[in-house]
């Protein structure tokens, strides 16, 4: 073979190996900007810690327990912290004036859903809650918040597009409803 | 010939030394001119703020960064009681309370809101300027209709709209979107009860009463328009 041909052949030779590494090393990070995207969405949801009611309010007729219905207008900020001094684990309800749309039908979901489960929940509107410690976490309402021995687990974002769907039927609260409480 | 020479020096020394004062005036005439800070392009919020229409930008925190500007309105667009029962729904059927610079204008004034729930019962339900029909599309109900809701919410100026939760802010938003105004210049600020500013006028005392005085409120006189 002529020096030629051969040198041609080994520029070739050269040229595929640098095209194979190259090639390699693309596949390489590739994959490696795949594995961290797929081990990303494949992350386990952080389940927030379930709510097991006590049982006073299980197996209820479905009360909605009006606070300031229940106690005289200066007690109700007492009669709620105190709730939560003693640890209860219950949901609570927070209304607002809202004019109109599903966030005004919203409630109706959530008392038609205590009736069907026989579960009373308190309630609260809006003229107390920004003296209650549950507006230090709790800043749109309304909403349903959880409280397990006291301390708020979860509660529905009225600010997050997270929520939206459950805010907006009844199966869609019940599906919230029922994937954070036990009953 | 000297003489005339300094003063004619003197004469143009003078004359220029006015012409910059002069200059100089009128530079900061046009710089003292109101600074106003730019508006964010409105955008709504997430969750079910966001289906109410209130912007992610200006509002209940922030609107106090955008009042007393004189491009702009402020209209707060609740009735001063309500007929419709917000009791039902933990709310409050009173004006309780503006923001400095808000005028009221009552949505339902302009048009009947849509949507309220069954336990809420129908809010105003007399004379209103506008209908919208079953096809999504508003007409006038008079005559001078149109031009009262041009001024009221001027189409040269920035509009700021609020109401107690941000429903009725909401509404008047799309009626005027629906009736041509730009939207890029409508901002559904939120309901009074988020706002926590420094520009809070208090209408519902303790004792149960309300301050109504205190409130600027465009009246509408339907009985002195032409009724279409």
């Amino acid at each position: 073979m002529p020096k030629s041909q051969k040198d041609s052949k080994r520029t070739i030779n050269k040229k595929l190996i640098l095209i194979s590494i190259a090639t390699l090393v693309f596949l390489a990070i590739f994959g490696f900007v795949l594995y961290i995207i797929l081990g990303g969405s494949n992350k386990v949801i952080e389940v927030e810690e379930s709510v097991i009611l006590d049982a006073e309010y299980k197996n209820t007729d479905g009360k909605q327990i009006e606070i300031a219905k229940e106690v005289d207008e200066d007690k109700v900020v007492p009669f709620f912290e105190n709730l939560i001094a003693e640890q209860k684990s219950f949901v609570l309800y927070v209304s607002l004036p809202i004019c109109n749309g599903d966030a005004a039908k919203f409630k109706e979901y959530v008392l038609d859903f205590q009736r069907k489960n026989n579960l009373s929940f308190y309630y609260l509107t809006s003229d107390y809650v920004k003296e209650l410690s549950v507006y230090k976490t709790v800043k749109y309402y309304p909403s349903v918040i959880l409280y397990s021995n006291g301390k708020i687990t979860n509660y529905l974002r009225y600010d997050s597009d997270l929520d939206l769907e459950y805010y907006k039927s009844y199966e869609g609260f019940e599906r919230w409803f029922n994937a954070n409480v036990e009953f | 010939m000297k003489k005339t020479i300094i003063n004619a020096f003197i004469a143009v020394s003078l004359g220029i030394v006015g012409v910059l004062v002069l200059t100089a005036g009128i530079y900061r005439i046009l710089n003292d001119r109101e600074k106003l800070p730019e508006i964010p392009t409105p955008e709504v919020s997430e969750g079910m703020r966001g289906e109410l229409g209130i912007d992610k930008n200006v509002n209940e925190s922030t609107v106090d960064n955008y009042l007393g500007r004189s491009d702009s309105v402020y209209r707060d667009m609740r009735l001063l009681v309500d007929p419709a029962n917000y009791e039902s729904i933990g709310g409050d059927r009173y004006l309780s309370g503006i923001i400095k610079g808000f005028e009221v204008v009552p949505l339902p004034y302009l048009i009947e809101p849509e949507g309220l729930p069954e336990s809420v019962g129908k809010s105003y339900a007399g004379k209103t300027l506008f209908s919208r029909l079953a096809n999504g599309k508003v007409i006038a109900n008079y005559d001078e209709s149109k031009q009262i809701l041009e001024d009221l919410f001027p189409k040269d100026k920035n509009i700021f709209l609020m109401c107690g939760g941000g429903g009725y802010a909401g509404m008047t938003k799309q009626l005027l979107v629906d009736l041509g105004w730009d939207e890029n210049k409508i901002w559904n600020v939120g309901g009074y009860w988020y706002y926590e500013g420094k520009n809070k006028i208090v209408i519902k005392h303790e004792d149960g009463t309300y301050a109504f005085w205190k409130l600027n409120v465009h009246n509408i006189d339907f009985d002195s328009y032409t009724e279409l």
